[in-house]
C-alpha cells in the first residue's frame, strides 16, 4: 500500500526502495505511514514546493516521513531565529534535506565553532545557505580542512575570504584539490599563482582541468601568446569562468567594432575588466566619447592603449576635460592631449593641477602638449631638479632643455652626481611650496 | 566606504570611484582601512592617498599581499621614493611582481642593462604594462 502511495506521488522504483528501506521508519505501522507520507506531501506543498522537488527531498532523506508537522514547523522557525530568511530555507532544505535532521542545539554548536574560526555571524549565514552541507561536517573534519588549506601557504583569514567566496570547498576532498593544483603547474603557473588565482577566485578551485585547458586553446588560438595568458588570467582567474562561446561572441562583437586582435589583446591584457562589460556598454560608451569630441578611431586607439577607460563613467570624463581646459588648455588641446595620453584620465585633478601649476610657474607647461608622459612625473622631483639645476647648475630651463627635468634617476645621477633622494631632501616642495601656500591661505582668512 | 569620505575624498569622486569599482561598495571598512594604511606605509600622505584612490579605485580590492610583493620587487630593483611613483601612476599598484619581472626580463633580453631598464621604469613607470 506504501508502495503505491509513493509511486503515485512520483517516486521512482528505485527511491521508492531507498524510502522502503529507511530503518527509522521501519518502527512505524504502515498506515500510520502512509498518513504521515500525505501530510509531509501537503506540508512541503504548502511551502511552494512543486512536485519534483518534493520528490527530490523526500527521496534525499526519507527520515523526513517520521517527523510531526510540528516538529517541522519548529524547525523552521529555528532557522528563521538564528538568521536565515524563509526563501533561503527553502532553498537550503531543497539543496541538503538532511539540514531538517540536524538538532538545533547541534547547528547553533556549530556556529559558534565556525564564529572562532574567524568567521562574522553574517558570514556563516552566508556560507551555510550557499552549502547547508556544512551543518553536516563535524568541527574535527572543519578543522582538518581550514589546516589542509593553510598548509598550502594560506593564513586563517585567507581561508576565510576563500570559503566565503566557495563554501563549497568544504565539500570536496583536499587531495583532489591539491591534484588540481599540480596539474595548472603542468600547463605553466608557479604555484604561487595558482595560490594566488584561488585567493582571488576561490571558484576556480573547482573547475575542471579539461575546461581551463579548453579556454587556454581558444586564447591561443586568437593570439595570445603563452605568457601572456598566464599574465592575464593569474590577474583575472574570472576569465575561466566564461564559457567559451560567451568569450568569442564578446571578442567577435569587439572586432566587429573595429579592433585588431592585437588591440584587443593589448587592451585586454591593461583592463581585463572590460571583458566583463557587456558589447552594448561598451557601444554606449563609444557613443558617449564621441559627444565629448573624439573620433571612432582615436576611442579605438585610447582605449587600446588604456582599457580602463571603459570603466569610467562619461561624467567623470567629462569632468576631468573640464578641469583641464580650467588649467589653460583649448578643448582641441585637452583632447589631442587625452588622445595621445589617454591615462591623464586616471590621474586625480589635484595632482594634475600641481604638476601643470608647477610648469606653467616656470613658463614650460606647453611641454605637456608634445610629452604628455612628464605627467607621470611627480612634482616633488620637477621641483627639486629646477631648483638644483637653475641654482647650483646655473642651467637656465626652457622648452629647449625641459628634458632635464624629467631624465630618469640614473642618468640624472650619472650626469650630475646627485641622488633624487638628497635632491628631493634639499628642495622639498611640500616644505617649500605647499606649506607656505597653507600658511599665506591661513593669513589671508 | 565611509572611510573615504574620512580621508577628504568627496561626494562626486567617491561617486566616480564606485561607478569604475562597484566592489568597493560591498568592502568592510576594515578592508578598505587596511589598504590605506599600507600606502601610509609606503610613505603617502593623506593628499597622495586620496589621489591614488580617486586614480585607481580597483587597488581597493587587490589582495594586499601582491601589491606588498610588487613593491618589494621595485624596492628591489633600486627605485626609491615609490611613494611618488605610485602618485603619479596610480595604476602602477595593479601590477604584479611577476610582471615587473617579465618586463625586466624582456628589456635584458632586447638588450639594455639593468640601469636603462630601472631609468625606463623610473621616467615612465607605465612601461611596464604598456
Amino acid at each position: 500500500m506504501l508502495k503505491d502511495v509513493l509511486l503515485n506521488l512520483g517516486l521512482s522504483n528505485e527511491q521508492v526502495e531507498k524510502v522502503l528501506s529507511c530503518y527509522i521508519l521501519e518502527s512505524f505501522k504502515e498506515e500510520t505511514l502512509v498518513n504521515k507520507v500525505k501530510e509531509i506531501f501537503n506540508f512541503l506543498e504548502s511551502f511552494g514546493y512543486d512536485k519534483n522537488q518534493i520528490v527530490k527531498i523526500v527521496a534525499s532523506y526519507p527520515s523526513i516521513f517520521s517527523f510531526s508537522i510540528e516538529k517541522l514547523e519548529n524547525k523552521i522557525n529555528e532557522l528563521m531565529e538564528i538568521g536565515y530568511k524563509f526563501e533561503e530555507i527553502k532553498g537550503m532544505v531543497l539543496s541538503a534535506s538532511h539540514l531538517l535532521g540536524h538538532g538545533i542545539d547541534n547547528i547553533k554548536k556549530k556556529i559558534n565553532f565556525l564564529e572562532s574560526m574567524g568567521y562574522t555571524k553574517e558570514q556563516i549565514l552566508k556560507i551555510t545557505f550557499m552549502a547547508p552541507k556544512i551543518y553536516g561536517f563535524s568541527t574535527a573534519n572543519m578543522s582538518i580542512m581550514m589546516n589542509n588549506i593553510m598548509s598550502l601557504g594560506y593564513s586563517k583569514k585567507d581561508f576565510v575570504r576563500i570559503t566565503v567566496l566557495n563554501p563549497n570547498i568544504y565539500c570536496y576532498d583536499f587531495n583532489t584539490l591539491k591534484t588540481r593544483i599540480d596539474n595548472l603547474v603542468e600547463l605553466g603557473y608557479e604555484r604561487k599563482q595558482v595560490l594566488q588565482m584561488i585567493l582571488h577566485t576561490p571558484q576556480f578551485f573547482c573547475y575542471n582541468l579539461s575546461s581551463i585547458k579548453e579556454r587556454i586553446n581558444f586564447l591561443e588560438e586568437f593570439g595570445y601568446t603563452k605568457s601572456q595568458i598566464i599574465q592575464l588570467t593569474v590577474k583575472n582567474p574570472f576569465i575561466f569562468v566564461f564559457s567559451k562561446d560567451t568569450f568569442k561572441e564578446k571578442i567577435n562583437s569587439m572586432k566587429a567594432l573595429g579592433y585588431t586582435n592585437l588591440q584587443i589583446i593589448k587592451l585586454t591584457m591593461e583592463a581585463p575588466n572590460v571583458l566583463s562589460l557587456t558589447i552594448d556598454n561598451i557601444k554606449k560608451k563609444i557613443d558617449d566619447m564621441k559627444v565629448l569630441g573624439y573620433t571612432k578611431e582615436q576611442i579605438i586607439q585610447m582605449t587600446s592603449k588604456f582599457g580602463s577607460i571603459y570603466t569610467y563613467s562619461i561624467d567623470n570624463m567629462k569632468k576631468k576635460l573640464k578641469d583641464m581646459i580650467s588649467l589653460g588648455y583649448t578643448k582641441d588641446q585637452v583632447l589631442a592631449l587625452s588622445f595621445s595620453f589617454p591615462v591623464l584620465f586616471g590621474l586625480s585633478f589635484d595632482n594634475l593641477k600641481e604638476k601643470i601649476g608647477f610648469l606653467k610657474s616656470i613658463g614650460i607647461d606647453s611641454i605637456i602638449l608634445d610629452y604628455p608622459n612628464h605627467l607621470m612625473q611627480s612634482v616633488e622631483l620637477m621641483y627639486a631638479r629646477y631648483k638644483y639645476l637653475t641654482l647650483e647648475k646655473e642651467i637656465t630651463i626652457d622648452e629647449s632643455n625641459a628634458y632635464l627635468l624629467f631624465k630618469g634617476e640614473k642618468s640624472f645621477n650619472k650626469s650630475y652626481g646627485v641622488c633624487k633622494s638628497d635632491l628631493l631632501e634639499k628642495y622639498n616642495y611640500d616644505i617649500d611650496v605647499r606649506q607656505k601656500e597653507k600658511q599665506k591661505l591661513k593669513e589671508l582668512k | 566606504m565611509f572611510e573615504l569620505f574620512n580621508i577628504g575624498i568627496d561626494e562626486e569622486n567617491v561617486g566616480f570611484m564606485i561607478e569604475s569599482n562597484p566592489n568597493i561598495r560591498d568592502m568592510s571598512s576594515e578592508e578598505i582601512l587596511d589598504r590605506v594604511e599600507l600606502l601610509n606605509q609606503i610613505g603617502c600622505d593623506e593628499r597622495k592617498i586620496r589621489n591614488i584612490l580617486i586614480g585607481n579605485p580597483w587597488y581597493l580590492d587587490r589582495c594586499i599581499s601582491d601589491v606588498v610583493a610588487s613593491i618589494n620587487k621595485l624596492n628591489e630593483l633600486g627605485l626609491t621614493r615609490i611613494d611618488l611613483m605610485i602618485d603619479d601612476n596610480p595604476m602602477l599598484l595593479n601590477v604584479d611582481e611577476f610582471e615587473i619581472n617579465d618586463f625586466v626580463n624582456s628589456k635584458l633580453e632586447e638588450g639594455y642593462d639593468m640601469d636603462e631598464i630601472i631609468d625606463m621604469i623610473d621616467e615612465n613607470s607605465n612601461v611596464i604594462v604598456e
